[in-house]
């Protein structure tokens, strides 16, 4: 792998080549960050008049309990999504590698269809699965005899968060279980057969062999996890709208809602960027945790 | 079969060079035409669809009486439009003409982005002098009005199925509101859900209950201090009543288990099958109870309001109403287009106007003489009797500033699933109006 100076281009060829997706990026990420930061600073309700207030939105950020019962309701979202989606991904993909399971394209294709799916359309489906009434859920349990076990699934505050968090997770699997396939695919089998050489089976396969060659795949699949699930929002506002009250209300949505329908625009650029800064900070603190299993 | 193939394509590509032509001598002769300008006008009434509105009509009707003018029109569904007219007005690109909510108008007005109409409207007595009283009202700011509306029936009507209540042992809809609260004990006891709601998009506890039942305890004039920043609190032991009175319900089991997680459409849905006796919503209901509820249920609905309460202070016949989507013209507009402007609003709002939009049975904002002269349904002639007997009071999220209607809507959710006292969620309501009120 000597680096020829005649096949590898020149700099600047390389960064005529890379400039049409940085300008994209730029103007699809870069600048509305660099904007919102920007509108964070001002009392503004949309149009002309801009009232610089410097950091007072962030002081009533800090205070405000709408946006940090928001946050804790993005938590258990990204903690069910973590042992969830990635947990039962990891599983099923344990499933599928082994000879035993039959119709592996079958299952693979099943399992991705809802990833394919819109989240509005999700929102839908499930909001029809829980309906008091009408809801399969609940028709589901009285055929089977607990009818002591139906509930307003999404009407009782302490149970609406868990109930809008299954349908997330359940649409997920799919994609980390494409993700977890193509890495095991690529490890080499040989280790496989040195290792049933020496003995390990089963368990102890995947324990030893593959999830220390999966821990770099893990590590990346947590941070998707982490970065998606900080901007859950639609398929929660289709089924709750944010309700009741506030108890199903994300980040997002409080967001959308304080910029575009309570029109403080200023204000909602402050809890988007609010968003951002735990966001990163959440998958900083993940790496982190990461990076001492390995060492 | 080649040869075929390509005399097909041959003609297609003539025909359709032709139709390039001619619709590029077509535009060449709009072009030269048209001396006036444009007027820009987006709006939300599309004249395709279904059911038709009354607004689609009058708009091709002025278009056929009326054809030097010519339009740049941008035609939206309803959620769109007011997602992107907050958008435009937010980029500070309004069209000529567009349509606003009262909310909206005080945000706009601040920002310079409407044309006051006043000059426009005293040009035209009769015109002037056609609205019904108070139905401008919601968009005056500092004396002047920003807007011209069109309809706008009460926010408030209890839509009730005759046998039900009259099973309940009510010969007709109760009078009190102790009488009230008996009926609805009367329909649990026999399992049967008193009132539908479906209060997911949370504005339909705010405009369709609280700002009747509020004005019933506090009357008019509090709400228009509290607007007006006089002294009125939401913590006014009054308002607090009220609240009183809207959480009580739910705990005597008045309304579904669901009604966080159904929207208003849905809400129907359970009195159409006749599993609900009553549901409440605006006088735009009508329409839709007549046209998809089953015809029995029709026939059994009656109209109704609150009842009165008992001791208390406001006026107790009165319903929210009057306020809805008006017109109104960007405050940059080319002096040029005013006049057509100001025909085009009179055309779509004045008491000709106010004679079809009854006809399809909305509540017109201009008087309409005669009434007994035009064919109406059924629902509408019970409405429009319902109204000759109440008075208009303000509806209160279209009247209060977006970011105070948002946190209401919230915080009464929170009333009716038990997090708040009555107490507490009127000092949420106070807390957010006081931050408000320091800007």
């Amino acid at each position: 792998m000597n680096d020829s100076s005649a096949i590898r281009p020149k700099r600047v060829t390389f960064l005529i080549y890379l400039l049409p997706s940085v300008i994209l990026f730029a103007f699809m990420v870069l600048v509305p960050v660099i904007l919102a930061v920007r509108y964070s600073f001002f009392n503004w309700s949309g149009g002309p008049k801009m009232d610089f207030i410097g950091l007072e939105n962030y002081m009533t950020l800090l205070t405000d309990s709408y946006f940090w019962n928001a946050f804790l309701n993005n938590l258990l979202i990204v903690f069910f999504s973590v042992f969830g989606q990635i947990g039962i991904a990891f599983v099923i993909s344990i499933f599928l590698m082994s000879k035993v399971v039959k119709l592996k394209g079958f299952h693979r294709t099943v399992i991705f269809i809802p990833v394919v799916l819109s989240s509005v359309v999700i929102g839908f489906l499930w909001g029809m699965i829980y309906n008091q009434d009408a809801g399969m859920l609940n028709w589901f349990l009285q055929t089977i005899g607990l009818e002591s076990w139906i509930k307003p699934w999404l009407d009782d505050p302490s149970l609406v968060m868990y109930s809008v968090t299954v349908p997330i997770v359940w649409q997920y699997i799919g994609f980390y279980l494409i993700i977890f396939l193509a890495a095991m695919q690529s490890i080499n089998n040989e280790v496989y057969e040195m290792a049933e050489l020496d003995g390990a089976t089963g368990f102890k396969k995947m324990r030893y062999i593959t999830l220390p060659l999966l821990s770099s795949t893990i590590k990346i699949a947590i941070m998707l996890c982490i970065a998606g699930n900080m901007k859950a929002f639609d398929s929660i506002f289709v089924m709750t709208g944010g309700g009741p009250g506030s108890s199903s209300t994300v980040m997002a949505q409080y967001a959308y809602d304080t910029s575009f329908k309570a029109y403080k625009l200023g204000y909602g650029s402050t809890i988007s960027v609010g968003i951002m800064v735990l966001s990163v900070g959440l998958i900083i603190i993940s790496q982190l945790f990461g990076g001492k299993n390995r060492a | 079969m080649k040869k075929s193939y390509r005399a097909l394509t041959s003609t297609a590509l003539v025909s359709s060079m032709v139709l390039l032509a001619a619709c590029g001598s077509n535009n060449a002769s709009e072009g030269s035409e048209a001396a006036k300008p444009k007027i820009k006008f987006m709006h939300m009434y599309d004249k395709n669809a279904t059911p038709p509105s009354h607004q689609a009509d009058l708009i091709e009707n002025f278009k056929k009486a009326n054809p030097d003018v010519t339009f740049d029109e941008e035609v939206q569904s309803h959620d769109n439009y007011e997602t992107k007219i907050k958008t435009l007005s937010a980029a500070n690109e309004l069209p000529d003409l567009f349509l606003v909510k009262p909310s909206m108008v005080a945000t706009f007005v601040e920002n310079g982005l409407l044309l006051p109409l006043d000059d426009q409207l005293n040009k035209d007595a009769a015109w002037k002098d056609g609205f019904i009283e108070g139905s401008l009202d919601p968009y005056i700011v500092d004396g002047k009005t920003y807007g011209v509306q069109m309809s706008g029936g009460p926010t408030h009507v209890i839509y009730y199925n005759k046998e039900l209540v009259a099973n309940a042992g009510f010969a007709e809809f109760p009078k009190t509101w102790t009488e009230f609260e008996t009926l609805i004990k009367k329909l649990v006891e026999q399992k049967i859900t008193p009132i539908a709601l479906g209060n997911k998009g949370k504005w339909v506890a705010n405009s369709s209950y609280m700002s009747t039942l509020g004005d019933r305890f506090t009357g008019t004039e509090w709400f228009n201090s509290l607007v007006a920043n006089e002294g009125a609190k939401f913590t006014d032991p009054e308002f607090v009543q009220a609240l009183g009175a809207l959480q009580n319900l739910v705990k005597i089991g008045a309304f579904n288990k669901d009604m966080n997680s159904i929207d208003n459409n849905q809400q129907r849905t359970s009195y159409y099958n006749g599993k609900a006796a009553m549901f409440i919503e605006g006088s735009w209901a009508a329409n839709a109870v007549e046209s998809s509820a089953p015809k029995d249920i029709v026939e059994k609905t009656g109209l109704a309001v609150f009842p009165a309460i008992e001791g208390a202070k406001g006026a107790q016949n009165s319903v929210s109403g009057g306020g809805g989507w008006a017109y109104a013209v960007n405050a940059k507009v080319d002096p040029a287009k005013l006049d057509d402007i100001q025909k085009l609003i009179k055309s779509l709002t004045d008491s000709s106007a106010a004679k079809l939009i009854l006809e399809y049975g909305d509540i017109p904002s201009s008087k309409v003489e005669n009434i007994e002269s035009i064919e109406l349904s059924p629902m509408s002639k019970q409405l429009v009797q319902l109204l000759e007997t109440t008075k208009y009071t303000p509806i209160y999220d279209t009247r209060m500033s977006p970011g105070l209607t948002e946190s209401m809507n919230t915080t009464l959710q929170e009333l009716m699933i038990g997090k708040y006292t009555p107490e507490q969620a009127a000092e949420a309501m106070q807390k957010e109006y006081d931050k408000e009120m320091k800007k």
